[in-house]
């Protein structure tokens, strides 16, 4: 056995496992062409890979590694600061930023592994806790384990696999690369899914020895070819369960404009966050009460949402190279209200609160802005930090929101059919009456006080668990022992009772605007205001209206106190946001951009001069002592000794190179015998000064250099008596 | 107190199970098959979104490979191997053994990346030891240490693993073929080390995971003798010598040397093989042959096995180490040690007889085997045991892991009755000697031993450092 590795059966060694040659070079030049950074990528592999060819390396002390890794870290903070404070981008932005750069991040630490003499890292370098705890049980006294190490390799292929996961995205498919037909097997294949493949592969056949390549070969083609599946699998299962799961997950924070799932039959009181979500000033026109952000068509167990074709978003016009993004040309409409909003985007795609009838969206930074056929805004925020003015005016029916269509907007779900019908026959409202007549009979129909409706926050009635297809919650909202709940019950009533007498309604969710802020002259739209209501289509109008038929004290209901730390955040959230605007505008645009970037690359600069202040005092260290150091060739060539061989070989005759110093003097001294007590303690210590990793001490070398010295003089006298005879 | 009681007895299950859980998967999972499934899962996780990135596709195909792994594991036949181990019955703690296995293959197929492990039992701590037992200056660790006393379970697994194995380079073997691979064996303490056998890993076709054959080869165990040092000067009497009648130690002595003397009556007691059979037909009385008086000296080694608790095991350890060295530093002296008394146990060696010759060793295992105990009743025990045997013994050396009165008086009492004691105890820190009695610090022990000059006689004790 050419190498002992102990205590096998009791831990994993993690130093021995290293990936292949040029495995990480060619994943990191895969990284460079899937992320658009080709040039990148081909440097970083280069200056990687290039320890196989060079056989410079660096002493690395665990000290170093612990530097080189706190350099890492400094790069992760600015990183994350540059981007959440410069960039302004939001959490999920952050995490596409760190996927795309974590291997340019990690490079520094993977670097010093690759050209440091030995080939692994000290586990303990990467947790701060550890190392805490070790010089706390280094000052207790405790004995003191080896750190366990590990080659950081394969765990920075890992990274590398991520990253490349993260930014393919826009990888070709195999067809379009090879010009093959998308529909057949392999034209539909990613490039990248071939591409990790291979890198796979190349990764576990090294692991493997080579007459097993055979049957590894056959069965990772198997794998491939099912995973191939198995990923279409994957992707048709999250389009399930985010259906079934993800508003949940995501809460009521947000809404989504193909789906809203509401709170019913979802038991106890309904917690709605206080945190504010918008502010928004009124400028012109009439104050709105309701500003809706999303409209859906079609209910259905508990969840309303858009048909396919209402779904689908179409891009809203924007004036080039301005940030006006028009949905109604403004020279055709006369406006009716303004009002400008601010405040920041949860995700990728953030659904805009807006006015009735918007016409135009103003001063949006954004990639894109789209509308779907029900009126619901999406735009892609360039920045988390959102501001933008809305006009409203008298559009056409069809330019935001589509003109009633029957089909959907008189649809009544089969379950809730029967009690819907109940209650709209007891209203008796005739078959002549106009549509506003009809509106007007389900709004007295939830007001009078004899029909025993109020508002609750605490949701009762069929419990979740009781959940089934066959529940129907309005049903038994609609009945005289329910008639309890919150806006989304009266919402969802008001709508289906409403095509029940044949007005085509929609679902609307949006804010409530009712708290208004003294001091920065807004109100401010928070989870608590957040209300549904219903949308009606006046026949006789060409229009939609709102009705609202939630009693008008919910809003006193919702409204509690806040605590003093929801005003302290509110207020950071103020001046945050403020801030983040301010220095957008056009004229501080470049000196604030260019301000983080400046404090980001001095804090660099500090880290990485205290790095190699670090790694010079530490290699210093390491010399004098001989354990290793980048001039561990050169140590002992200060030895006094070589100035005394050339005399020596001056006197007499050179050494020859194949002759050791030890061999040469011995036959020096049989030629000069007088020379006999001095240069064999020379010369051995030399040797010891030269090649003895105990060194030698300081009396010793003065003795040895004094020595020196006077053999010098001795070799002088001898040669002036030479001469004078 | 007995919430902290209950604490940790459930702690114990917690961690005694989650270790052989933990034992388990690492035998079936390679080093390269934690990352496959920690990445795996990393990148599973990354890839929830399956619109906004392809970790899904990544996932899919790691996946894959994961279960054609486990697949290829399942399916492949194992090999029917057959191995002998050439192991020694004894090794030494801290002295690394070699020793050969020769394995043959008995099945048909030819297989490739075959590694040969020593796969040692690993004794877990008993639930009295975790609950009891506390790691050495625990008091001084935090109170979450302290509450969840994870690092004693690790010092107690730790104290309790005699060595450790290696894992050999990987080799083939084809149909019949048999081949010689060195193992290598590290014993960490004495003690009698069980060995589970030998196993083969049989690797997957990408090598995540493996499967661990046992093969059986008879071997059952290894006892580790304790760590021994050298001693310095050390000077017994050995062999017989002629009476020296000014010496008091000469009372004691026994046996019959081959220089006949004289012939005297018969008094009861005389061996049957020592009459004279034709003078006492000539006389017609018993006569028997005197033969010339010889002295043996007799020694002994007592070891105290009396550990109290603030004190470390270490401090017994290194006891036993140094007793052991005596056992062995006398053996190569010629000399002979006659009595070992461990606790209240007393062993005597040199009755003659055939095993004589193998005193040492058998010594050397009872040393290999001897654990500490708390109770001071251990300490009366051995007192009792050497006090039996004193007016035998000519001189004892006498290993204490601690200075204390009792032991004080033990060795005042072995003196009153003319043994000769030569004292040796482990110290936490360098002490001057007191009369007689030699303090080796815990740390330096073997240093000190080899610096002590040691002079045993009958009815002559000396040492100097």
């Amino acid at each position: 056995m050419s190498r002992v590795d102990w205590n096998k059966q009791y831990q994993l060694d993690w130093a021995k496992l290293k990936p292949p040659p040029y495995l990480l070079g060619a994943t990191l030049v895969l990284w460079g062409i899937l992320s658009g950074h080709s040039l990148l990528g081909l440097s970083v592999a280069l200056m990687l890979e290039c320890h196989h060819w060079v056989r410079w390396r660096w002493a690395f002390t665990d000290q170093d590694y612990i530097r080189v890794w706190n350099l890492c870290v400094a790069l992760f903070l600015i990183v994350a600061v540059f981007q959440v404070v410069g960039q302004e981008l939001g959490r999920w932005q952050v995490t596409r930023v760190f996927q795309l750069w974590m291997p340019i991040l990690l490079f520094p630490m993977i670097w010093a592994q690759q050209f440091g003499r030995g080939d692994a890292v000290p586990l303990i370098t990467f947790s701060l806790v550890a190392r805490r705890k070790r010089l706390y049980d280094k000052r207790a006294g405790r004995e003191l384990h080896a750190p366990r190490r590990a080659n950081l390799g394969y765990f920075y292929f890992a990274v590398l696999l991520l990253s490349i996961g993260a930014v393919g995205r826009k990888a070709p498919s195999m067809g379009t690369l090879l010009d093959l037909s998308t529909r057949s097997g392999f034209g539909s294949v990613s490039t990248v899914y071939v591409a990790v493949t291979l890198l796979l592969a190349w990764a576990l056949f090294a692991l493997i020895p080579r007459r097993g390549w055979l049957i590894a070969c056959v069965f990772l083609l198997l794998a491939s070819y099912m995973g191939h599946h198995v990923h279409f699998g994957l992707r048709m299962l999250h389009g399930i369960v985010e259906a079934k799961t993800l508003e949940w997950i995501t809460g009521r924070s947000s809404a989504d404009a193909k789906r809203s799932r509401t709170e019913f039959g979802e038991v106890g009181e309904l917690k709605l966050s206080p945190k504010v979500f918008w502010r928004a000033k009124h400028i012109e026109g009439t104050r709105p009460t309701l500003l809706p952000e999303a409209v859906y068509q079609r209910y259905r167990s508990r969840i309303w949402m858009n048909p396919r074709g209402y779904a689908r978003s179409a891009p809203v016009f924007r004036v080039e190279n301005q940030n006006q993004w028009e949905i109604a040309n403004l020279a055709d409409v006369d406006t009716t209200g303004v009002m400008a909003l601010r405040g920041y985007a949860t995700g990728r795609v953030q659904v805009l609160p807006r006015l009735d009838d918007t016409a135009l969206v103003f001063d949006l930074e954004a990639h894109q802005l789209r509308k779907n056929g029900v009126g619901t805004l999406t735009a892609e925020p360039s920045f988390s930090s959102i501001k933008y003015t809305v006009y409203s005016g008298d559009i056409i029916p069809g330019q935001l929101e589509a003109p009633a269509d029957t089909r959907n907007d008189w649809h009544i779900d089969g379950l809730e059919m029967p009690k819907i019908r109940e209650a709209t026959e007891a209203l008796e409202v005739p078959s002549t009456a106009s549509t506003r007549g009809r509106i007007q009979a389900v709004e007295r129909f939830f007001a009078d006080p004899v029909n025993g409706f109020r508002y609750t926050k605490y949701l009762s009635g069929v419990g979740v668990n009781d959940l089934n297809s066959e529940v129907s919650h309005i049903g038994w909202f609609l009945d005289p022992k329910g008639r309890a709940g919150h806006c989304e019950y009266y919402a969802t009533a008001t709508v289906l009772m409403l095509r029940a007498l044949r007005v085509p309604t929609r679902y609307v969710v949006g804010y409530a605007v009712q708290e208004y802020d003294p001091e920065s002259e807004e109100f401010v739209l928070r989870g608590t205001h957040r209300h549904a209501w219903a949308r009606a289509w006046i026949e006789e109008e060409n229009r939609w209206i709102n009705v609202d038929t939630t009693p008008a004290d919910w809003l006193a209901i919702e409204q509690r106190p806040l605590s003093p730390v929801q005003r302290f955040l509110d207020k950071w959230d103020y001046w945050m946001l403020s801030w983040n605007l301010w220095r957008r505008d056009d004229n501080k645009g470049l000196l604030w951009t260019l301000l983080p970037l400046l404090l980001a690359g001095g804090l660099l600069i500090v880290v990485v001069l205290r790095l190699f202040r670090g790694l010079r005092q530490s290699q210093r260290e390491i010399s004098p002592s001989g354990e290793g150091g980048a001039d561990l060739d050169l140590l002992g060539m200060d030895s006094a000794w070589f100035g005394l061989e050339k005399a020596l070989a001056d006197r007499h005759w050179p050494r020859p190179p194949n002759q050791s110093v030890a061999a040469w003097c011995r036959q020096l001294v049989t030629v000069e015998p007088a020379w006999k007590p001095s240069l064999p303690f020379i010369v051995e210590t030399h040797y010891r000064y030269r090649f003895d990793p105990a060194g030698v001490r300081e009396e010793e070398l003065r003795e040895f250099e004094s020595a020196v010295a006077t053999f010098h003089e001795k070799l002088a006298a001898d040669a002036a008596a030479a001469k004078m005879a | 107190m007995k919430v902290r009681f209950h604490l940790t007895s459930v702690l114990y299950t917690f961690y005694s199970r989650g270790e052989r859980v933990s034992q388990g998967l690492r035998r079936r999972v390679t080093e390269a098959g934690w990352f496959m499934i920690v990445t795996t899962f990393v990148i599973g996780l990354s890839g929830i979104d399956t619109q906004w990135s392809l970790h899904h596709q990544i996932f899919a195909v790691m996946l894959m490979v994961l279960l054609m792994a486990v697949l290829g594991l399942l399916v492949s036949r194992r090999p029917q191997l057959v191995a002998r181990r050439q192991c020694p019955r004894f090794a030494t703690a801290g002295v690394d053994l070699r020793y050969p296995v020769t394995v043959t293959h008995r099945g048909r197929r030819s297989y490739h990346g075959l590694r040969l492990r020593e796969w040692l039992a690993d004794v877990l701590p008993t639930r009295a030891e975790f609950v009891q037992r506390a790691e050495p200056r625990e008091r001084e660790r935090n109170i979450f240490d302290r509450t969840f006393v994870y690092y004693r379970w690790m010092w107690l697994l730790e104290t309790k693993r005699l060595a450790s194995g290696t894992t050999s380079d990987a080799f083939t073997l084809k149909s019949g073929e048999s081949i010689r691979i060195m193992m290598q064996l590290r014993p960490h303490r004495r003690g009698l080390l069980p060995l589970r056998g030998l196993r083969v890993l049989h690797q997957d076709p990408f090598g995540l995971f493996q499967r661990a054959l046992q093969i059986k080869d008879g071997q059952e165990c290894i006892l580790i003798l304790p760590k021994r040092y050298p001693l310095g000067k050390l000077e017994l009497a050995g062999r017989r010598q002629l009476d020296d009648p000014g010496t008091g130690a000469a009372a004691s002595s026994t046996g019959h040397s081959d220089e006949f003397v004289g012939l005297r009556d018969y008094r009861p007691g005389d061996p049957r093989r020592h009459i004279h059979w034709r003078s006492w037909a000539r006389l017609n009385r018993p006569v028997v042959k005197e033969y010339e008086e010889e002295f043996f000296p007799r020694y002994a080694l007592a070891l105290d096995t009396v550990l109290s608790v603030d004190h470390d095991l270490e401090f017994f350890e290194e006891a036993v180490s140094v007793a052991a060295s005596f056992v062995s530093g006398v053996e190569t002296r010629e000399a002979v040690l006659d009595f070992l008394f461990v606790a209240g146990q007393a062993y005597c060696f040199s009755m003659g007889g055939p095993g004589a010759s193998r005193a040492s060793e058998k010594m050397l295992e009872v040393l290999a085997t001897v654990e500490p105990t708390p109770d001071p009743e251990s300490l009366r025990a051995l007192k009792i045991s050497i006090m039996r045997r004193a007016a035998s013994l000519s001189a004892a050396i006498l290993v204490f892991t601690e200075w204390s009165d009792e032991r004080e008086a033990m060795v005042q009492e072995l003196r009153a009755r003319n043994v000769q004691c030569f004292v040796l105890v482990i110290s936490a820190e360098r002490r001057q000697p007191l009369a007689d009695v030699h303090f080796l610090p815990l740390g330096e022990v073997g240093e000190a031993l080899a610096s002590l000059q040691v002079r045993l006689q009958p009815g002559a004790a000396r040492f100097t450092a």
